[in-house]
């Protein structure tokens, strides 16, 4: 345990003065492979509301909007008289902000910034308009001569050519990550050819000696997905406050949706680390190996 | 005196079955500092990994510190050259360390850090590298060079060094040094030597073993 610890030190120290830059742009290019990678399945996903069920108004129904100042007790006595009436079907209640959610499209003499109650009528419909406009707290009722509609949602896919350059994107700075975190072993590997030498000759096991570069691609992957998730989570976090950012990716409003992206991209920023630092490997095992056939 | 290294009918061949060893015996004296010399420099390499068990032989035993190197497993191995053998090959690199680091990163390396101040203080001193601890190789002399190469075999204090083509390049006058050195660290640290060089006029201090062909010579 004492080796691999010092050889790790050892490693993070090389890798901090000497491979700087490789490594910085074997980060950098991982970190945007991983918001690539997010922006692909964030530029794809449905709006989070767009699964549950639609809201709907029938022709004959009556929509009752609420004077502005009612209190929550006034209402709720409203709503049990009203519906103690033997000529109502059915009455339900609904805050503006659940109606503006949904989309609904309200008849023009109405406000969508007040309460409503939606009563499906029995018999003789027109009647009880008249005597619901009657009752004290209510502002006005409407007999509803056609069905309401919901009114589309705006698209939430990006157009193709966005998500094939953001699949391009990943596929590059994927590509580019290994590449870097590679380059940047072999650059190791050949600075280190001494130290390589010291170690195999002082039979120190070669487990050993590997461990700490596959732990630096490891925790370089590691870095990576915690900065995007950190980032996904400030988006996520600004699209519940801000309008125009859930309008947009409307997937950021989705929890189980940036559970999933986040679960990702967590197992894909230590893969490829790890992945392309195994590839530099290569130049670490031939130093590592015998060489008196070279001698001759 | 005991017998550290006892070598018997060793052959070992390529992957195109030509002969790098064949049926090779021969034995070291605890104490001794021993010359291998008539090997080509492939089998001369390929004898000394073998000894050090780098590479298996196809045939024949090394008691190696009371232990057959054939037979024991690589974690042995392992454990044997952490512990009894300092190996210089014929080629070494120095890492871009200073003369001080290169000794630390061994002695860290191998799992000794509390011990690394006063093995490389006394390494230093006995290879006359002590003025020039701060000093990278690059800037040593190639005497200096080989002197650093021997003490970083023995830092770790091994009962075996294992030298491979030593004097190459070395003036007559180097030479004499480095075995100067090589004979100090028998008499203070009791370390055994086997030096394996392609051409070694004979001498004293040491014990030579003439090989040919891989077979014993017989002038």
């Amino acid at each position: 345990m004492k080796t691999i610890l010092f050889l790790w030190k050892e490693v993070l120290k090389e890798f901090g003065l000497r491979r700087f830059l490789l490594t910085l742009g074997g980060l950098g290019a991982l970190i945007l492979f991983l918001l690539f990678f997010q922006l692909l399945f964030l530029g794809k996903s449905q709006p989070p509301n767009s699964a549950s069920q639609p809201l709907s108004r029938y022709r004959g129904d009556v929509v009752v909007q609420l004077e502005a100042e009612l209190s929550d007790s006034e209402i709720n006595d409203l709503y049990i008289r009203i519906g103690d009436w033997g000529r109502v079907n059915s009455i339900q209640f609904y805050f503006s902000e659940e109606l503006t959610s949904q989309n609904l499209e309200l008849p023009s003499a109405l406000s969508s910034d007040a309460n409503f109650f939606f009563i499906t009528p029995g018999e003789s419909p027109q009647e009880l308009v008249e005597e619901l406009e009657s009752l004290g707290g209510i502002e006005t009722a409407t007999l509803l001569s056609e069905n309401l509609k919901t009114s589309t949602p705006p698209s939430f896919r990006f157009p193709a050519w966005m998500r094939a350059c953001s699949l391009a994107g990943a596929i590059l700075f994927a590509l580019g990550a290994l590449a870097l975190f590679r380059q940047g072993m072999k650059s190791v590997g050949s600075g280190w050819k001494g130290e390589f030498l010291i170690l195999k000759y002082a039979g120190v096991e070669p487990y050993k000696i590997k461990i700490p570069f596959i732990g630096y691609g490891l925790l370089s992957g590691i870095i990576c997905s915690l900065i995007c998730i950190g980032l996904l989570a400030a988006l996520s976090g600004l699209a519940n406050e801000a309008n125009i950012l859930g309008r947009s990716f409307p997937a950021l409003l989705d929890g189980s949706f940036i559970l999933i992206l986040t679960l990702w991209s967590a197992l894909l920023g230590p893969t490829i680390g790890l992945l392309g630092v195994l590839l530099g490997l290569e130049d670490i095992n031939t130093h590592l190996s015998v060489e008196f056939k070279e001698v001759e | 005196m005991a017998i550290l290294i006892q070598v018997s009918e060793l052959s070992l061949f390529t992957d195109d079955k030509e002969p790098l060893l064949q049926n090779i015996s021969f034995s070291v004296e605890e104490g001794d500092i021993t010359v291998i010399s008539g090997l080509p420099p492939s089998s001369q390499s390929a004898l000394l990994n073998t000894l050090i068990g780098e590479i298996t032989p196809d045939s024949g035993q090394i008691l190696l510190v009371g232990r057959n190197v054939v037979r024991i497993s690589r974690k042995k191995i392992l454990a044997m050259r952490k512990e009894d053998i300092g190996f210089l090959p014929a080629r070494f690199s120095f890492p871009e360390r200073t003369v001080h680091d290169c000794l630390r990163f061994k002695m860290e390396a191998l799992g000794q850090p509390y011990e690394t101040p006063t093995k490389i203080d006394e390494t230093l001193q006995q290879i006359g590298l002590k003025q020039k601890g701060d000093s990278l190789p690059g800037d040593l002399s190639l005497l200096e060079r080989r002197k650093l190469a021997i003490g970083l075999s023995i830092v770790n204090r091994p009962a075996l060094l294992v030298c491979e083509e030593p004097f190459r390049e070395l003036n007559r006058e180097a030479g004499e040094s480095l075995l100067e050195l090589l004979t100090n660290l028998r008499d203070d640290r009791d370390i055994t030597t086997l030096l394996a060089v392609s051409d070694f006029t004979e001498h004293e201090a040491v014990t030579t073993i003439q090989l040919n062909g891989g077979r014993p010579f017989t002038p």
